[in-house]
C-alpha cells in the first residue's frame, strides 16, 4: 500500500510539472529572462517566492519555465535513445548471429565509457548548446534500450504464436511489427520512465559544466551553476531551489517507474 | 578481450575529435596567426595527411603511451594525467570505502527490519540520493557545513592554502602524510577529503544500499536460512555466516558499475570542491577547447573502467566456489 502512495505522489508531481510546462503563466506572472537589477539577490519572501538571482530574475518563475525546458529535454533524449535502441536491439535479437554479435559489441563499447564522460566528449565535439547535450545524452543511453529490447525479443521470438506466424509464411517485418514490438513494450516503458529522470539529471550536469543549456535559458542545471559562486557568500536560494526541482522531478519519475515495473512485471511472468 | 575494446575506444575518440568543427592548428596558434604558420603547424601536426594515415599515427602513438600534448598546460597529456590521477584516485577510494561501510550495514539492517521506520527512511533516503544532482548536493553540503556551521574547511582543494603537501610516495595525501609521520597533515587531509568523498559517494551509496537490501531479502527467504533457523542457530550466526556470504556475491558485479558511477561523479564533485584531479582537468580542458586532453582522458577513463570490470570478473570467479568448480570441468 505504501508503494501505491509513492506512485500516486509521483504522478501528482509529474502532473504539476506538465501543468507548468503547458501553462506557465498560471503559476507565475513574472518574466523568466527579463533582467531587473534593482531587485537583484532578493531573499525568498512574499514578493519573490524563491527570491531572485544576481540579475534580478524571479527564481520561482525561472523554475516554472524550467519545467518546460526539462520536459523537452527528457522527452527528446528518451525519444532518441529508445528509437535507436529498440531498433538495434530488436534487429540483434531477431536476426541473431553475426548481426547480433556486431551490434552488441558496439553497445558494449559505448557502455564501456563512464556515461557522463562520453556525453561530455560528444557535447564538446558538437559545440556547447542544449541541442548537443540532448544528442549526447540520447546517444549515451542507447545501449540500455538496445539490451532490453534484445533480451525481450529473444524471449518473445520463442513463443508459439511467433513460430506459428513464421510457419504460416508471414514476412519478417510483419512479425516484428505485429507480434514482437507490442510484447516487448512493458520493460521498455519502465526503462523510458526511469530514463526521463536520468536524462534530466545528466543534461543538468552537462549544463552545469557549461556544455548544455546556455544562458539565459532557464534550465535547472544551468541555474545551479549560476548560483554556485553565491553559496559561499550566503545567497543560498539561487542554487538550492533548482536542485530541489530536479530532485523532486527525478524522484517522481523513479516512483512512477518503479510502480510501473511492479505492475507490469508479474503480468509478464504470468505470460 | 581488452585489446579490441581499447581499439574500439580509440577509434570512437579519434572520430569524435575529428568531428569537431574548427582547425586545431589555428586554435593552437591563436587569432593573429598568419596563414603560413597555420599551414606549417598543420603539416607538423600531420593534419594534411589522409585520415586513415592520421589514425594509424595516432594509434602508434597510443601504443607507445603518447596521448598527445595539451595546448593549455603545454605538457604531454600523459604527464598531466599522471599528475592529476592520484587526487582522483584518493577521492574515489575514500568514497568507495564510505559507500561500502555505510551501504552494506544499512542495507542489511533495512532487510532485517523490513517495513520498519528505519527501513522506510533508508529506502527514501536511497531514492533521494539517486535522484539528486551530485553537484547540487555538494553545494548544499558546503552551504550547511562550511558557511552556516563552519565545521568544514573551505572547498578549495586537498589542503589549506597555507599547508604544503607531504612527500610524494603514492600521491595519496592520506597515506603519504602517515608515511612521513605527520599526524597533523594527515588529519588536515582527512578533514578536506571528507565532504567531497561523501558527496561523491552518495549516488553509489544509494545504489549499493538498494542492492544489499534486495539481495539480503532474497537470501533471507531461502530454504537454507529457514533450516538454519529451525536448527536453532542464533540470529547473528544465521545472518553473518549464511545470509551475508551469499548476498555479497552479486554485489561484486555491482562494484564495477559503482566504480563507473564514481568516475562520472568525480568530474562534477571535483569541480565543486576545486579538487585538483582528473575530473577538474577534463572540465578545464573543455572550457579551453583543448581537445587533446579530452581524448586522452576518455581513453584513460575507459581503459581503467574496463580493467576494473575485468578485475571484478576475476574476483567473482574467486569468491564464488561454484564458478571456480564449474570452470575446472
Amino acid at each position: 500500500m505504501r508503494k501505491n502512495a509513492l506512485v500516486v505522489l509521483g504522478s501528482v508531481i509529474i502532473a504539476v510539472l506538465l501543468a507548468m510546462t503547458c501553462a506557465p503563466r498560471l503559476f507565475s506572472s513574472h518574466d523568466p529572462i527579463r533582467i531587473d537589477l534593482a531587485e537583484k539577490l532578493a531573499r525568498p519572501g512574499v514578493k519573490h517566492l524563491f527570491g531572485t538571482d544576481s540579475l534580478g530574475r524571479d527564481m520561482f518563475c525561472r523554475i516554472v519555465y524550467g519545467a518546460r525546458v526539462s520536459a523537452a529535454i527528457a522527452i527528446s533524449c528518451v525519444f532518441i535513445s529508445s528509437l535507436f535502441g529498440v531498433f538495434l536491439g530488436v534487429t540483434a535479437g531477431y536476426w541473431g548471429g553475426k548481426t547480433d554479435d556486431i551490434i552488441m559489441r558496439v553497445m558494449d563499447l559505448i557502455m564501456s565509457f563512464p556515461s557522463l564522460i562520453l556525453a561530455m566528449g560528444i557535447a564538446a565535439a558538437l559545440g556547447p548548446g542544449i541541442r548537443s547535450a540532448i544528442y549526447a545524452v540520447g546517444f549515451v543511453q542507447i545501449p540500455r534500450y538496445a539490451r532490453i529490447a534484445r533480451s525481450s525479443t529473444l524471449y518473445v521470438k520463442e513463443q508459439t504464436f511467433v513460430t506459428a506466424s513464421i510457419s504460416l509464411g508471414d514476412k519478417s517485418h510483419r512479425i516484428i511489427m505485429v507480434h514482437i514490438l507490442p510484447n516487448i513494450l512493458s520493460p521498455l516503458v519502465v526503462q523510458a520512465t526511469l530514463g526521463l529522470g536520468s536524462a534530466i539529471l545528466t543534461v543538468a550536469g552537462l549544463s552545469f559544466l557549461g556544455l548544455g543549456a546556455q544562458p539565459p535559458m532557464p534550465e535547472w542545471g544551468q541555474m545551479i551553476a549560476e548560483g554556485r559562486s553565491l553559496i559561499v557568500s550566503g545567497e543560498w536560494w539561487v542554487a538550492t531551489f533548482p536542485g530541489l526541482a530536479i530532485m523532486l522531478t527525478v524522484m517522481s519519475f523513479n516512483f512512477v517507474g518503479d510502480g510501473l515495473r511492479d505492475i507490469l512485471d508479474p503480468r509478464l511472468r504470468g505470460k | 578481450m581488452l585489446i579490441p575494446v581499447v581499439l574500439g575506444i580509440s577509434l570512437i575518440v579519434f572520430v569524435l575529435a575529428r568531428v569537431i568543427p574548427g582547425d586545431p592548428a589555428r586554435l593552437a596558434l591563436g587569432e593573429s596567426a598568419t596563414p603560413q604558420s597555420i599551414e606549417a603547424l598543420r603539416h607538423e601536426m600531420g593534419l594534411d595527411k589522409p585520415i586513415y594515415e592520421q589514425y594509424w599515427i595516432y594509434l602508434k602513438g597510443l601504443l607507445q603511451g603518447d596521448l598527445g600534448r595539451s595546448i593549455r598546460t603545454n605538457r604531454p597529456v600523459l604527464q598531466d594525467l599522471l599528475a592529476y590521477f592520484p587526487a582522483t584516485l584518493e577521492l574515489t577510494l575514500v568514497a568507495m570505502v564510505m559507500t561500502i561501510l555505510i551501504a552494506i550495514p544499512l542495507g542489511i539492517l533495512s532487510a532485517l527490519r523490513r517495513n520498519s521506520l528505519i527501513d522506510h527512511l533508508t529506502r527514501l533516503g536511497a531514492l533521494a540520493g539517486v535522484s539528486m544532482p551530485i553537484f547540487w548536493l555538494g553545494l548544499i553540503l558546503i552551504y550547511i557545513f562550511f558557511y552556516v556551521l563552519q565545521w568544514a574547511p573551505p572547498p578549495m582543494g586537498r589542503l589549506s592554502i597555507l599547508s604544503s603537501p607531504p612527500r610524494s610516495f603514492t600521491g595519496l595525501f592520506l597515506i603519504d602524510s602517515l608515511l612521513a609521520g605527520d599526524l597533523s597533515l594527515f588529519l588536515e587531509s582527512l578533514k578536506f577529503i571528507l565532504m567531497p568523498a561523501f558527496c561523491l559517494a552518495t549516488w553509489s551509496l544509494a545504489i549499493l544500499l538498494r542492492m544489499t537490501r534486495a539481495g539480503m531479502l532474497d537470501v533471507l527467504g531461502e530454504d537454507y536460512i529457514r533450516t538454519a533457523r529451525a536448527k536453532g542457530l542464533p540470529q547473528r550466526l544465521v545472518v553473518y555466516k549464511h545470509a551475508l556470504r551469499n548476498a555479497v556475491i552479486p554485489l561484486l558485479t555491482v562494484l564495477g558499475i559503482i566504480f563507473g558511477i564514481l568516475l562520472n561523479g568525480a568530474v562534477l564533485t571535483e569541480t565543486i570542491f576545486s579538487w585538483p584531479g582528473m575530473g577538474r582537468y577534463v572540465v578545464d580542458s573543455i572550457s579551453w577547447l583543448d581537445y587533446t586532453p579530452i581524448q586522452g582522458i576518455a581513453i584513460f577513463a575507459a581503459v581503467i573502467y574496463t580493467l576494473v570490470n575485468l578485475l571484478v570478473d576475476v574476483l567473482y570467479a574467486v569468491v564464488d566456489p561454484r564458478i571456480r568448480l564449474f570452470k575446472q570441468e
